[in-house]
């Protein structure tokens, strides 16, 4: 119980510190990691994520530490933290993206989870030219080598 | 001057920073946790969006995979096919949906009453009601195909109807969800479904 009062600063590339409970903290597997190993200092660069995306990270698992400390009524806390979640990732593509890269580097599972599937649905149901315009992913297929892709698997293309 | 200078620099920097973060930034694995949400016929979609998309997808044989997945799904047999072909499994898991899928279903308003008596044969539906009129319904085109006046208001149990009449139509799609028969055989709950997730519930006790 001592050590959720344990205080642990996050600094961001821009090197602005974040200061979190330990608990918190260890949402980050690397951090958790890091702290396992002997790694005493109470503050931990996170060299490759900015302020704007760590701050939403730190967000993301302050809400499902919280979350996770109620006890009772686990079922309408489910679904609140699934409201959140929802509510959470609903930003725009490049956040979108920088935040599924955060949450691999620092690995936060339940948070690549839920970017991962945010991803995916919008690819669902649509056509790869869809794909690519919402995406903004260049085409680097010359007309044959597409078609012959394609012809791979005719099947999935038919109307 | 000076100050001037660290502005620019500074903005700089935050333009570089700022770049924005596409989905080419994304490695290998991070894609495949994406196509790991998706099924077989966006995965395939997904082969034609760009190379790298296509090197990934084909390397980790992720097409494979999701039928096998599928597969896993669809039965409770742990046999794996070895080698899958995987527009043959599209094909039948396809037909298979389309077997599963909905049909039209329509209203039956015909009595003036809620019917009270109902009775399944041969992909027919006998109801009968208060209003001393007893009508067979189609199974297979939802219609009413006959219909017949009752003296009085007689126990469908009495009542049968005579099957050379009517041509019995083939009964190929599931539409009936749950048929609640009681201890003599007489139906007391039909439970249907049809397009738009349209339904119609009889509870006949």
């Amino acid at each position: 119980m001592s050590e959720s009062n344990k205080k642990i600063s996050l600094i961001s590339s821009e090197g602005e510190a974040f200061e979190v409970s330990e608990a918190v903290a260890r949402e980050f597997e690397i951090v958790a990691h890091m702290l396992e190993d002997g790694c005493s200092g109470s503050s931990i660069p996170i060299t490759t994520v900015d302020s704007n995306i760590l701050g939403k990270v730190i967000e993301y698992c302050t809400k499902h530490v919280e979350v996770g400390n109620v006890e009772g009524n686990s079922e309408k806390a489910e679904k609140d933290l699934e409201e959140f979640d929802k509510r959470f990732i609903a930003v725009e593509m490049n956040t979108l993206f920088s935040l599924i890269l955060a949450a691999n580097y620092l690995n936060v599972k339940g948070l690549l989870n839920i970017g991962c599937q945010k991803v995916a649905d919008t690819i669902k149901d649509m056509k790869p030219e869809e794909v690519r315009s919402i995406f903004n992913i260049e085409n680097d297929y010359t007309p044959a080598e597409e078609e012959v892709v394609r012809k791979e698997n005719e099947w999935a293309f038919q109307p | 001057m000076g100050i001037t200078e660290t502005a620019g620099e500074s903005s700089a920097r935050k333009t570089r920073r700022r770049a924005p973060t596409s989905i080419e930034s994304l490695d290998a694995d991070i894609l495949c946790m994406i196509f790991s949400f998706l099924d077989l016929f966006d995965l395939v979609h997904c082969t034609v969006v760009c190379n790298s998309w296509h090197a990934v997808i084909k390397k980790l044989k992720l097409l494979q995979s999701s039928c096998r997945k599928m597969h896993q799904l669809g039965s409770t047999s742990l046999e794996q096919p070895r080698e899958i072909d995987v527009e043959d499994f599209a094909m039948k898991h396809h037909k298979m949906a389309l077997l599963r899928g909905r049909i039209e279903i329509e209203r039956w308003e015909a009595h003036s009453h809620r019917f009270s008596q109902c009775r399944m044969k041969k992909g027919l539906l006998l109801t009968g009601v208060g209003d001393k009129v007893m009508r067979l319904w189609s199974l297979d085109s939802y219609k009413c195909m006959e219909e017949y006046s009752l003296p009085d208001a007689a126990s469908l149990v009495d009542f049968d109807f005579d099957e050379s009449k009517v041509k019995p139509p083939q009964v190929h799609s599931c539409v009936i969800l749950t048929l609640v028969m009681d201890e003599n055989c007489s139906l007391v709950e039909v439970e249907m479904r049809g397009f738009n997730e349209q339904w119609c519930y009889i509870n006949l006790s």
